[in-house]
This record gives C-alpha cells, structure tokens and sequence, in this order.
C-alpha cells in the first residue's frame, strides 16, 4: 500500500531528535519561538509575514537549522496572539478571532491573568497533541489525506457554517443576517467561473477578493478600541485575582476541561491537515463545537474560560496538521506552509512520498521542532504573563493610541495598498454599529471566511459529480451529523416550551436605532440583489441566493422590531441612559457604557472617528509610519493630556520600535505621500515617505 | 519654492534639510550608484510562489554581479491578474534606477487584447532580461485518465483541473478544445495548482495544464513509475524540460491556427523576466542588462537551479523586445480570436 513505511519510524524519530537537539540548531529554534511571539502578537502581522522574513537569512543555514527557525516561528505565532485577544479584545492573528470573545471580557473582569494562563496552558497542549498526531500518522498520511475531495471539503465548509446557529444565541435573526453579510462580502472580486467582476466598483484592488486581515481587524479591532476610548477607562478596572495565582487557576482550568481540549485539538489539527481550511476557520468551529457541546453555557462570551480553552488548543494544533500535506503531497496546508514548501525547495528537500520513508529525518525533524517550540513559547510567555496582565490596567489614554496605530500598521500588511485601510474602517464603522445594536459579529466573520470556499467547492463538486457529489459516504456522515447540529437545539427547545409572558398586542413601535440599522441592511440586501442580475447566470446565482436569503431575514426582523416588541429589547427602550439594556444572549463581547449618557456616547464616538479620517489624512500626507508616530505623540500629548515626559517616554521607544521592525526588518513598502511626491529625494533616500 | 511646505511640519523640515545634502541619485554613474543603494525587485505575485523562489535564488548572484554590488531587497504586490504591479511600476515607481519588478508573462497579452484594468504601455517598459520561458504542459495522471494521446482526448472526455477562466489551467484546454477538436471538461474553482496537483492524485480531475517546473520542483515523484504523461506543451521553442514532447504549435493544420497558437506562445517565450519602469536612465539599464545576463549564466547559479531541479534558458532584453512586439502588432482577426478564448466580451 502507497505510504506504508518499513522503516523503523522510532529509529528515526529518535535519529531525527538528535539532529535537532545539537546546541546550534536549539539556539535557531529559540531564535524562531521569540520571533513568532513578537509576529503573534502584533495584530495584521502573522506567520506568512514570518517566514517571508526568514528565508532570505535561511538559504545559506544548515537544512534542519533552517527547518528548526521556521518551524518555531510558525508553531507558535499562536500562542503570541492570545496576548493580544485576552488584552485588547483583538485578534493577533486571524486564528485567535474566537478567543476574544471569552478572554477579553475575562480581562476586563480583571481576571487577564487566568485567560492568560488557560490560554498559554490549551496552546501547549494544542500544539503537542498536533505534533503527536502527526507522528502516530506518518504511515497513513497519504491515504487519508486522498480521501478528502472537493465533495468532503464542500460538506465540511456547510458543517461550519452551520454553527452559525450556534453562534448566533438569541439573536438567530440577526446572528443569520450577519452571516449573509460575510457570505456576501465573500463573493467580491473576479468570480472563477465566468471572470465576471464582482464588486470591484473598477479598483484594481478588490480584483482578487477581499483580505481577511483588515477584515477581522476591522469587525473586531477598531469597535474594541472605539469603545474603550469612548468609555475612557483602563480595560481591566478592577484586579479580583491576583495575576500570578490567576495563572495558575488558568492551567488548572485546562486541566478541568481536558476532555473539550483534546477535542477542539483534534478539530484542528484535523481541519488544519486539509488544504484550503485554514486559521480563519478553525478557531470558529472549535468555538462553536465547544458551545455547542458542553454544558451551561450562559455565560460564554462574557468570559468563560472555556472558550478561551477551545479557541486556543485549536489553532496551535493546526500546525501540526497543516504539515500533512505539504510534507506528503506539497500541497501547502496552510499560507505559512507554503513559504516552508519554498524553503523545502531552496534546501533541496523534495515533499512528497519520500518524506514518509527516505527523508523520515526531516519530518520527525519537523515534528520535533512544533513540540520543543510549542513548549518554549508557552514557556516564555508563562514568565512574562505577570507583566502582560498588568498591561490591561494602564491608562486607556496612552494605551489606546498605542494599539490604534499598530492596528493601522498591521492592516496594511494585508496587501499594502490604501485599500486596506478603507475596508478596515469601512467594516470597522459596521461592526461598531453591530455592536451598538446587539448583532453578532462572530456569524459574519464566518461567513465571510466560509464563503468563498463553499462557492468554489460548490462548483466543483457540481461540476465534476453532478448532483452524485451528495452520496459520497463521508459527504452522508458530516451532512447528517450538520442537520442533527441545527435540528437537536430546537426540538429540545420546542419540548421544552415555557410560554413566556409576552406583549401579544401588535402595534407599531418607535423607530430605534435598531430599527434604522436593520433597514439600512435590508437596503443593502436589496442593492446588491438587483445588481447581480446584471451577470451571467453562473456568476449571479451564489451573490443572489445570499442576498435573497439575507433579504428575507431582515425583513423578518424588521417585522418583528416594527410591529412586535421583543421581551429582550424592552427594557432598553425610553430610557436615556446606557445602563443594562437586556440584550438577547450572543456570543459576543458587548458593551455597556456604563455611567455614560446617549449624548456623549454620540460625541465620544464621533471624536474617535475623527480621528480615524484624521490619521487617515495624515498618512496621505507624511506616510505610514512619520503618521503612527506623529498620531502617538499628538493624541497622548493634547487628548489625553499627559505630561511632555509622559509622551516622549511612550512615543520614542514605540517609534523606534516602528521603524526598527517594519521599516528595517519587514521592509515594508511604504504608501506613497505628498511630502514624497514634493521632494522625491526624500523618498529614495528614507524609504518611508 | 519649498518654504511654505516646510512651514507646513517640523518633521518635513528636517527631512528637506537632509534631503539638500544628498546628491540627486540620478546624476551618478550607474557603479557609483549601486554601491550606494539597494535595487528593490517588486514581484506581481506573493511572497510565497515560484516567483519569489526563483529570486532568492538568483540574489545572491545579481549582488556579484552587477557593478557596485547591490543589496537586493525583495518586495511583493500581487494583485489584479499581475496588473496592479504592471500599472504601480508604469504609473508610480521611482525611476531612479533603484526598482525594478516581475512581471507576469501575460502582460503584453493583456494589454493586445484589451483587457479590463490595463494602465501602461508595454513598448515604454525597458526590458532587462528573463530566467527563460515559462511553458505550460498539459500533464496527465496514467491511472486514472481515460486518455493519454491527442488522438484519443478527440474521442473521450478528459477533465482538467483549473483555478479560473482567465488562468491558463483554463485558456489552454479551451484553446486545444476550439481549434484541435479536443473534448476536455474543465472543472474550475481550485485554489492554485497544489490542490489541483492533489485532486488529480485523488482521481477528482486527470490532469492539468500549467508550469511544467512546478513538477519538477515540487512534484518530481510525477515523473516516476510511468505515473504521468506530458502530452503537449504550450511554448514557443522546445522545452529541455521536457525532451520530445510536442509544442501545441506542431499541432497546428492550418494558417489561422499556427497564428493563435503563436500568439499565446509568446507569453510563454516571455517568462519570468525582470523589467525597468519607462524612464528608468538608460546606464543603469545597460549595468542591470548585463549583470543580470552574467549572473544567468554563472555556473554556480546553473548548479544551484540543477540541484533544484530548475533550469534557465536566458532571454536578453532585445530578444524580450521583440517577443512584446509580436504579441502587439498581432492582427485584429488573431485578438479577436484571442479574446474568445480568453473569454472576453466582443
């Protein structure tokens, strides 16, 4: 049989353990672990950015030095990227967008400490269970890496989507609305099929589709940071537990839900094995397996450990899978793994059968170096989480404006071009508004990164099976065990009625801001839908059955929020102040502005926008990088009103930091400036204007 | 002239003041020049394909050999089908000898027939050199095709994979379907040639047309056991990757097909060449020119590609001229059939 190896694999794993163990080859693969940290933890700045950077310094290493570099820095990017979703509420990475959800209301209950060490605790654990699933798998990776066509893969992608039920709580309408949004935004650029433009609106940049890097910045980042300025307190105002013991807790917790971790590391390193599933995803059905799951679980979103747990285990193990097929097939299984590929092919090592019985050395080598990387790393950050955690109590004046910039700096990263910095603020506006309004931002996220996917295996499915594609055994298996995921919920739901008492007389209420928002997307819906039929048919059919399927369900919600009070919604109404409206439970983080009136949530908001369009001026005018800088020193100088000292002990080393890592070490390609186009020399010669 | 702008921010100014003291760059002499300054090599693709790969294999050799030794950055801008590079490197790129880019192989072909998003002019590009061609080779799994001959995919219906209609996984069955009688199914959606690569391993699709060094760097255990049969390649000379297998022009019966055929051979003649924006100073094109022809022929660099698997078959920025020049002055009859294959709008 194809893949079958006759070598002994502990031999060589225990060979290969050797090689890595040489004191040079360790000392490369720390050099990794610290790098990947430092790139998990800036937000737009992920593993593909990584790597990209280190192969030039890679081609004249020795091969496993090379492989260990790398291979630490991608293992745990993800594990850096908790930091700043249990922080800030914002994904480090793509792959860390559902631990926010738990992990930043955890820090603000000031309990950053324990969501930390539950987060570093499933990281570790995650990203060995990956390795030793790869190991144990060497001799049946090729066979099952070719039972996964595009027919599973389609049955799959519908699995996930899916969840969106789940994720969507109480708010089913709306939770399903915003997923049609995703899907929708999803079919933007040049459709396959036909070549057809799709919402291009004639700019070159959303040709190729949209990036999900500005996207999840946007939905996640820029309302986190709008209300965080707009509420002007530290994010963690209150330290219940002490950081340190808070850690502790925090591995424990893992160890109390071990079972949902080795779960959600199975989902991930599982999903991550197949080309095409990547971080985006993975993260979300871990989430959405353990809501869906485990019991009690009224509380997450608002700061379960759990989710971070689930979140977390996924998304380090995926690495792990992601090896399978690049190293048994060179197909890469995720963006990182390509640029690995590419170093396989700089090092002259060739992916593909031999890897599982004559290379065996680089694989356990591989292998190998995802375990010791995932150890120290977690490692590292266990030493710094004390420190970390007390990040969250620093003044929102000086913090705020740091994370701002970073976010504007790791946007452009996506694809480098004042698009990317429209559509962060474009779906940052929205998801602000989403926010405001009780809609689930998680539906749209997976939406989105589900989308594209399902449109393409769709036609390929249907192209090259006809509609046999349906009767494929594993295509059965996961469709059924989907229907049985939607359908369990509500008839356990409808026997377990209890009428509640509600207002059945219809009227017309008034018009909220709820109200308004839902119309607008109505509208949206309906702009979009009309616009499509101008298509060829192929082209036409997914955009239109997103749309039609998203028009029906606002204007459902409109119907209820015109002419049905809600029992959740009812108290929000007639009062001035933000104090606890009862919102239907959603699994996302909310924000209640407590002590604010409406007034100067308004002016608040609208002076963080300004500032927004300001920097956005600014970068028009002196560049990226002079703007991030000058922006730091402006906002906490003047809007926060601290000290001349205060700002340029912040400002300077934050500066350098800057232009340290992204002018000199990324190398960035600078947006073009009016200070450039004046004096072109500047250009040339600085770089950054 | 420059006061009130200075006025404008005391950062400016200071960067104005350092700006008085350097020397206008232009002005030097291309040695002078590059042993002052890097030359950035912008890609039209991402970091992560062949194209960056091919590059870094080439750095270090570049550095030797063009006068002043350059430090060679690496920038990528993928986008728009290659355009946006093709239109940033016309429209926007410092033409101070400093920046230069990849372009993609098909960019005199977009701009002959008119495609949506074409913002340059291909003749006012100066062309520094290519690695060599670029060939796309129809490629088909034994096991599981129905067919391996041209004779037979007349009769049977053979399924390829491809990424898109505009990508030329799908351009070339289309072509070999309208004018030979072929009768190829394309199942289209793939997400890049590796998981066509793998779906044609797993008997979802039979094979594939595109790049035939991506097998040989990345899939060579294709090339054993009689597990694959090249059956045609798309290039406008012989390939010595692939020694007696027919160019798709052999095939050609007739005037009208020997035109379209060439038309889209051409691109693929092209390659992965390196081009200067317009106005770029005509020294420091004659210094890149022949760095860059040196470094392809270094014997280190042959090795190094050897041991990869990869070869370079050098084109000159004269002969890169000449093959622009075909593909622009091709008859409107040809564009006009060149544009129903590419599936555009008449």
């Amino acid at each position: 049989m194809e893949g079958v190896v006759d070598v002994n694999m502990f031999d060589m794993a225990i060979k290969a353990a050797g090689i890595l163990f040489e004191p040079e080859r360790l000392f490369f693969l720390a050099v990794g672990v610290v790098l990947g940290l430092i790139i998990g933890v800036i937000p737009g700045l992920g593993g593909l950015v990584g790597l990209a950077l280190l192969i030039p310094f890679t081609f004249d290493m020795d091969t496993y030095a090379a492989l260990a570099v790398m291979m630490g820095l991608a293992s745990v990017t993800m594990t850096g990227d908790t930091i700043t979703a249990v922080l800030f509420g914002i994904p480090g990475t793509i792959s860390s967008a559902a631990t926010i959800l738990d992990g930043y209301p955890m820090a603000k209950r000031g309990e950053a400490g324990r969501a930390l060490g539950a987060g570093f605790t499933a990281s570790v654990l995650g990203g060995l269970f990956g390795a030793a699933l790869l190991f144990i798998s060497v001799p049946v990776l090729r066979p099952i890496v070719l039972l996964v066509g595009s027919p599973e893969l389609l049955a799959i992608c519908l699995f996930g989507l899916s969840l969106v039920a789940v994720l969507s709580g109480g708010a089913v309408l709306q939770g399903l609305a915003a997923a049609c949004i995703g899907l929708l935004v999803a079919t933007t650029g040049e459709d396959v099929q036909t070549g057809e433009l799709r919402w291009t609106f004639g700019t070159l940049y959303l040709w190729e589709g949209i990036p999900v890097v500005p996207v999840a910045l946007g939905l996640f980042a820029i309302p986190e940071l709008a209300d965080l300025i707009i509420n002007r307190k530290p994010i963690s105002q209150d330290s219940t537990m002490d950081a340190r013991k808070g850690q502790w807790q925090g591995v424990r917790d893992v160890f109390q839900n071990k079972f949902l971790m080795l779960r959600c590391a199975f989902i991930g390193a599982g999903l991550g094995s197949i080309p095409g599933i990547g971080g985006s995803v993975i993260d979300w059905v871990a989430y959405g397996h353990a809501a869906r799951t485990e019991k009690n679980v009224e509380n997450f979103g608002r700061g379960d450990v759990r989710g971070v747990i689930a979140s977390e285990s996924s998304n380090n193990a995926k690495e792990g899978g992601a090896l399978v097929p690049t190293i048994a097939f060179g197909v890469p299984g995720s963006a990182s793994m390509a640029l690995l590929l590419g170093a396989f092919i700089l090092h002259n090592i060739v992916p593909g059968p031999d890897m599982l019985t004559k290379r065996l050395d680089v694989t356990y080598t591989l292998v190998w170096s995802i375990a010791v990387a995932n150890i120290l790393g977690a490692g590292i950050c266990f030493m710094c989480a004390n420190q970390l955690a007390k990040i969250a109590s620093v003044r929102i004046g000086i913090l705020g404006p740091i994370v701002l910039s970073v976010v504007f700096l790791g946007a452009y990263q996506a694809n480098r071009d004042w698009g990317d910095f429209y559509l962060m603020l474009g779906v940052g506006l929205l998801g602000w508004f989403m926010k405001r309004v009780g809609w689930p931002r998680p539906p749209m996220i997976l939406g989105f990164v589900l989308g594209g996917l399902i449109e393409n295996y769709m036609f390929i499915s249907v192209q090259r099976y006809d509609w046999d594609w349906l009767y494929q055994p594993a295509v059965l298996v996961i469709l059924a065990v989907t229907i049985y995921g939607i359908v369990r919920p509500l008839v356990r739901g409808l026997k377990r009625v209890e009428r509640p008492v509600r207002r059945t007389t219809f009227g017309i209420n008034p018009i909220t801001p709820d109200i308004v928002f839902s119309a607008l997307i109505f509208a949206v819906f309906a702009a979009a839908f009309y616009h499509a039929g101008s298509w060829e048919f192929v082209a036409q059919v997914v955009p239109r059955a997103i749309t039609g399927a998203g028009l029906v369900f606002t204007s459902l919600l409109l119907g209820l929020q015109l002419f049905y009070a809600l029992p959740t919604r009812e108290a929000e109404r007639g009062t001035d102040s933000n104090e606890g409206p009862v919102k239907a439970r959603i699994f996302d983080i909310t924000e209640d502005f407590e002590g604010l009136t409406r007034q100067q949530v308004r002016s608040r908001a609208l002076v963080f926008a300004a500032w927004c369009l300001g920097i956005l001026g600014l970068i028009a005018m002196i560049g990226l990088l002079c703007t991030a800088i000058v922006f730091l020193l402006v906002y906490i100088r003047f809007q926060s009103g601290e000290s001349w000292r205060t700002t340029l002990a912040v400002t300077v080393p934050v500066g350098i930091l800057y232009w340290g890592l992204f002018d000199q070490l990324i190398d960035v390609h600078w947006p073009y400036s009016l200070v450039g186009n004046l004096f072109p020399i500047l250009r040339t010669e600085l770089g950054i204007f | 002239m420059s006061r009130g702008s200075l006025a404008l921010s005391g950062l400016a100014s200071v960067i104005a003041l350092t700006a008085v003291v350097s020397a206008p760059a232009v002005a030097q002499s291309a040695e002078k020049y590059y042993s002052k300054n890097k030359l950035v090599i912008f890609h039209a693709a991402s970091a992560k394909g062949s194209y960056g790969l091919h590059s870094r294999l080439l750095q270090k050799y570049l550095t030797k050999h063009i006068v002043g030794n350059p430090k060679i950055t690496l920038q990528f801008m993928p986008g728009g089908g290659g355009k946006k590079a093709a239109n940033w490197l016309y429209n926007l790129a410092p033409k101070d000898g400093g920046t230069i880019a990849v372009l993609l192989k098909t960019m005199a072909e977009a701009q002959a027939v008119r495609a949506p998003g074409v913002r340059y002019d291909m003749r006012k590009f100066k062309y520094i050199a290519s690695v060599g061609p670029m060939n796309s080779v129809l490629a088909i799994w034994n096991k599981t095709s129905p067919a391996t001959t041209i004779e037979e995919m007349k009769k049977k219906v053979v399924i390829l994979g491809s990424t898109g209609k505009t990508s030329v996984t799908n351009i070339c069955p289309q072509l070999m379907n309208r004018y030979l009688g072929t009768k190829f199914k394309v199942v289209m959606g793939y997400k890049g040639m590796g998981p066509i690569m793998l779906a044609i391993e797993r008997g979802e699709v039979h094979g594939r047309c595109g790049d035939v060094a991506g097998i040989y760097g990345g899939y060579p255990h294709w090339l054993k056991n009689n597990l694959s049969t090249f059956v045609v390649h798309m290039g406008l000379n012989d390939d010595p990757l692939m020694p007696g297998v027919p160019r798709v022009l052999d095939l050609a019966e007739t005037p009208e097909q020997k035109e379209v055929f060439g038309f889209f051979a051409a691109s693929a003649a092209i390659g992965r060449w390196y081009v200067a924006p317009p106005g770029f100073p005509a020294s420091h094109l004659a210094a890149l020119q022949k760095g860059f022809m040196t470094a392809l022929n270094d014997p280190d660099y042959r090795e190094d590609l050897k041991k990869r698997k990869q070869v370079a078959v050098p084109v000159t920025g004269k002969e890169l001229r000449k093959l622009v020049e075909v593909t622009l002055t091709a008859s409107p009859g040809t564009i006009a059939k060149a544009r129903k294959v590419l599936g555009l709008k008449n």
